[in-house]
């Protein structure tokens, strides 16, 4: 078997050979530097007939190293192991490539954020517009080239112009929806968000007739910041502080995607660590999602029992890691603590407790009647809008996407145990509550065999330097779906670009096609359910944001 | 003369008692979900910061004015009922007075947060309005088949509830208490305010006094449904004579309360909030069963 899937690589690279050199920049990454010409061609091979599904895209302003700028097209193909990479090369004097969105919808934010952050124009997107950027961002600046210092305050534009961005639509469109249908805007402050985002709901009665998306509020610039200041070492803490709730498996990948560029074996005690702390923070963050959903429900007592249980997963975080979250214990090439002998029979003592509590509350709470008619049936998403927006994680495991870069990617420690991937078919909200709920005892039973086969070895990898200009990408599965991270080293002990791509920023671009049709009362759960980490998306830039002016004006008409 | 005095003292206890009941439910329930909850005085404390605070106007004078009325409907509904001390104010045809009370209030709660024009605000109206239609008509109609078995308008003669022991009664009975607690706003009948998803739905504009006001006229409904129902069970047959009597039928009363709110609370716990279709189903399931007490009451039974 094991030689069939050699043979079926060996395909793969010499199908890909055709159209520019393959490089494999790693275990389990290939790039290649294709012709513009080809773009379509290859994307819809890798994306459509492959099986594969698009990542996210990465600018980079390489004019320091080869006089261009550089657009990378990641893949990921299931079925070979491999993470595909196209690489455009953007000459500086024309400053425009072809764009992938027309044949993979789901391009659309990561191309927009190219166009915003390096000035490089898509040849054919659909929406051109501003997408990160606020409205009153000056023209021509373009923070994420070399030539833009990080420290550097851009003055704002006086008129604002009337774009509307992060929406799906002309300003005529919106301007004739809302002289139709009552706007109820969700956000950026609504008491079933817990992050600053925007939804505006076009509603006719409790019926919601479309809905817009704008998101990127709250920007923290730490891809410049990275990029400008830390060190290799100093990014973790910063990557861990992406998010709140899933912080570990952003610094994982992050530290991946260095191993990986500069070939630093990690020790094996330091993978199970990792994937350990990995498995703890899963449960984690899906108890404290099904909090939240039981919460947006009305259901509070559900809400209350599964935080009471996420408080044991944080009392063995402290017991690790001397954090109840945000666990700091990852560096380049290992991690910073170890697990004590001692402490191991408590942890299988409380998760032994943890999953028959879970068990019989979750099996109470399913035969609920009035909460399954709530879940059932709502927020739909087809496999197919599934595969064209390429949805994340268990988000598209129940849309009935099998795919999870712990089984076809295997990093960390995730070769060494066996574990099952729950898919459903149904693609409604109770799908994805079930495959939640099937992945904490899953996670469960992953820490119980990591805790019995922890090997002997040093926590920390010897190595010398980490070689400039090499690529690298580190790729988890984070509680929300694959967390994608994308390194290229520079000089002086700093990464030269950092690109981290979350996955909500995939799995958002759902939940406007959701929402349409459904019940008022409903888009609370539906935007809820695909687990939405909007601190997450949201990682890029500094900048004073003041909210979308002409929103604010289409609410008044309203209020008349 | 005195009767007066009585209803009055009966309304002013209950004023303090609402949200006494409402900081005990609150601690029940956090008692129930794992959490140490809040002191059972905290409604009390709520309501009264809210009643020291500065009345915003909004710019509509109808939005402003109504939480007055709505309170004053509900606090004149509980001089009409005896509570506490068994008396009332009581006239032939009070019991239409009381459910017109009843219905205006919710009326002028809705024109008044309509009347704010905020999206929410007009969602949360529309999910109240479609809610008590269904609900009030049901009310109407249960208490008519009392009535009707009853024979008279007089609120004080319907309780009692047996004799006369006929089926149609009992259920309607049942019917009333399933109103009065859709009435309460409570889980899963708070569809209108729902603060997940419409943040608050028809409260959302108000603050300050008026706020207190609304809410203190929640928290007295329920108390008004309470003993509705703990009268109609048990009105006048554990009255003893004298003054003393009086306090220990008060006494016995408040402990009754007590039983129905825990009963709610305990209800309500563990239950999810029904979206407003599911609501309206379960409202028409209930219109049905209704529909054939009435036809049980016209054929004696």
């Amino acid at each position: 078997m094991h030689s069939t899937v050699i043979s079926k690589c060996k395909e793969l690279i010499e199908l890909l050979n055709r159209y520019g050199r393959v490089i494999e920049i790693h275990d389990g990454a290939l790039l290649i530097e294709v012709d513009e010409y080809y773009l379509h061609e290859l994307s819809e091979l890798l994306h459509w007939k492959l099986n594969g599904y698009y990542t996210t895209s990465i600018g980079v302003d390489e004019r320091p190293l080869n006089g261009s700028f550089g657009v990378y097209h990641a893949f990921v193909l299931d079925d070979y192991g491999y993470y595909v990479i196209l690489y455009i090369k953007v000459s500086t004097g024309l400053l425009k490539t072809t764009s992938i969105t027309p044949v993979i919808p789901g391009a659309n934010w990561a191309e927009r954020e190219i166009m915003d952050f390096l000035g490089i124009r898509f040849i054919d997107h659909p929406e051109p517009y501003r997408l990160i950027l606020p409205f009153d961002w000056p023209d021509g600046i373009y923070p994420l080239r070399k030539d833009f210092p990080y420290n550097c305050k851009a003055s704002v534009k006086d008129k604002i112009d009337e774009v509307v961005h992060g929406s799906t639509s002309t300003v005529k469109d919106v301007e004739e929806l809302s002289s139709r249908y009552t706007l109820v805007p969700i956000g950026p402050y609504h008491p079933a968000l817990h992050e600053p985002e925007y939804f505006e709901l076009y509603v006719d009665g409790e019926k919601i007739i479309d809905a817009r998306y704008k998101g990127f509020m709250v920007h923290r610039g730490m891809e410049k910041l990275a990029e400008s200041r830390l060190t290799y070492n100093q990014i973790p803490f910063l990557a861990e502080r992406i998010c709140g709730i899933c912080g570990f498996t952003h610094n994982t990948a992050y530290c991946q995607a260095v191993e990986n560029a500069a070939g630093i074996d990690v020790p094996e005690r330091a993978l199970f660590i990792r994937s350990l702390l990995l498995e703890l923070e899963r449960i984690h963050s899906h108890l404290l999602w099904f909090g939240v959903a039981f919460h947006l429900l009305g259901f509070d007592t559900g809400f209350m029992i599964t935080w009471r249980l996420r408080e044991d997963i944080m009392n063995i975080a402290e017991l690790l890691t001397g954090n109840r979250k945000t666990y700091g214990m990852n560096l380049i090439g290992g991690v910073r603590r170890d697990v004590k002998e001692e402490n191991i029979e408590y942890i299988k003592r409380v998760l032994k407790n943890l999953e028959n509590e879970f068990r019989d509350y979750m099996e109470n709470i399913f035969s609920m009647n009035e909460l399954v008619k709530r879940t059932k049936e709502i927020g739909i998403l087809s496999k197919e809008d599934a595969r064209k927006l390429c949805v994340l994680g268990p988000h598209a495991r129940a849309s009935g996407l099998k795919t999870d870069v712990r089984k076809y990617h295997p990093y960390a420690a995730y070769k060494y145990v066996d574990f099952r991937v729950p898919v459903r078919d149904e693609g409604d909200v109770l799908a994805r509550l079930l495959v939640r709920y099937e992945e904490i005892l899953e996670s469960i039973n992953i820490i119980n065999q990591l805790l019995d086969n922890l090997p002997n070895t040093p926590l920390q990898a010897e190595y010398d330097g980490i070689p400039e200009k090499r690529l690298g990408v580190g790729v988890t599965e984070a509680p929300r779906g694959e967390d994608f991270h994308f390194v290229i080293t520079g000089r002086d002990n700093k990464v030269y670009r950092w690109r981290p791509r979350a996955p909500s920023y995939n799995n958002l671009q759902s939940v406007p096609l959701m929402l349409r049709g459904e019940y008022l009362a409903d888009a609370p759960i539906i935007i809820a359910s695909i687990d939405p980490c909007f601190s997450c998306t949201d990682h890029v830039i500094v900048v004073d944001v003041r909210n979308g002016t002409r929103k604010r004006l289409s609410l008044n008409r309203i209020l008349g | 003369m005195i009767r007066i005095i009585f209803a009055l003292i009966n309304v002013l206890i209950a004023l303090i008692i609402a949200p006494l009941f409402d900081g005990i439910e609150r601690k029940i329930k956090a008692r129930l979900q794992n959490r140490r909850g809040p002191p059972i005085l905290q409604t009390i404390y709520d309501l009264g910061k809210l009643y020291r605070k500065e009345n915003i106007f909004l710019g509509s004078r109808l939005h402003f004015i109504t939480p007055i009325i709505v309170f004053s409907n509900i606090f004149i509904a509980l001089l009409i009922i005896p509570t506490f001390i068994p008396v009332s104010i009581y006239f032939i045809g009070d019991i239409i007075l009381l459910l017109y009370l009843l219905s205006s209030s919710s009326l002028f709660l809705v024109l008044g947060s309509i009347s704010s024009r905020n999206p929410f605000a007009i969602t949360g109206s529309n999910r109240e309005i479609m809610l008590s239609i269904g609900s009030k008509l049901l009310l109407a109609l249960s208490i008519g088949v009392i009535v009707w078995n009853k024979g008279s308008l007089l609120i004080t003669r319907l309780f009692p509830l047996v004799p006369p022991l006929v089926p149609s009664s009992i259920l309607s009975f049942i019917v009333f208490i399933i109103i009065a607690y859709i009435e309460s706003m409570r889980l899963p009948f708070d569809i209108p305010e729902a603060e997940p998803e419409i943040a608050g739905g028809i409260l959302i504009e108000y603050s300050g006094p008026n706020l207190a006001l609304i809410l203190h006229s929640i928290y007295l409904k329920r108390i008004l449904f309470a003993s509705l129902i703990i009268n109609f069970l048990f009105y006048g047959s554990i009255l003893f004579p004298g003054y003393l009597g009086i306090l220990i039928y008060s006494i016995i009363f408040l402990a009754l309360l007590f039983i129905v709110s825990i009963v709610f609370t305990v209800i309500e716990v563990f239950c999810g909030r029904y979206r407003i279709d599911h609501a309206l189903k379960f409202i028409k399931n209930l219109s049905l069963l209704m529909g054939v007490i009435i036809l049980l009451a016209l054929y004696g039974y």
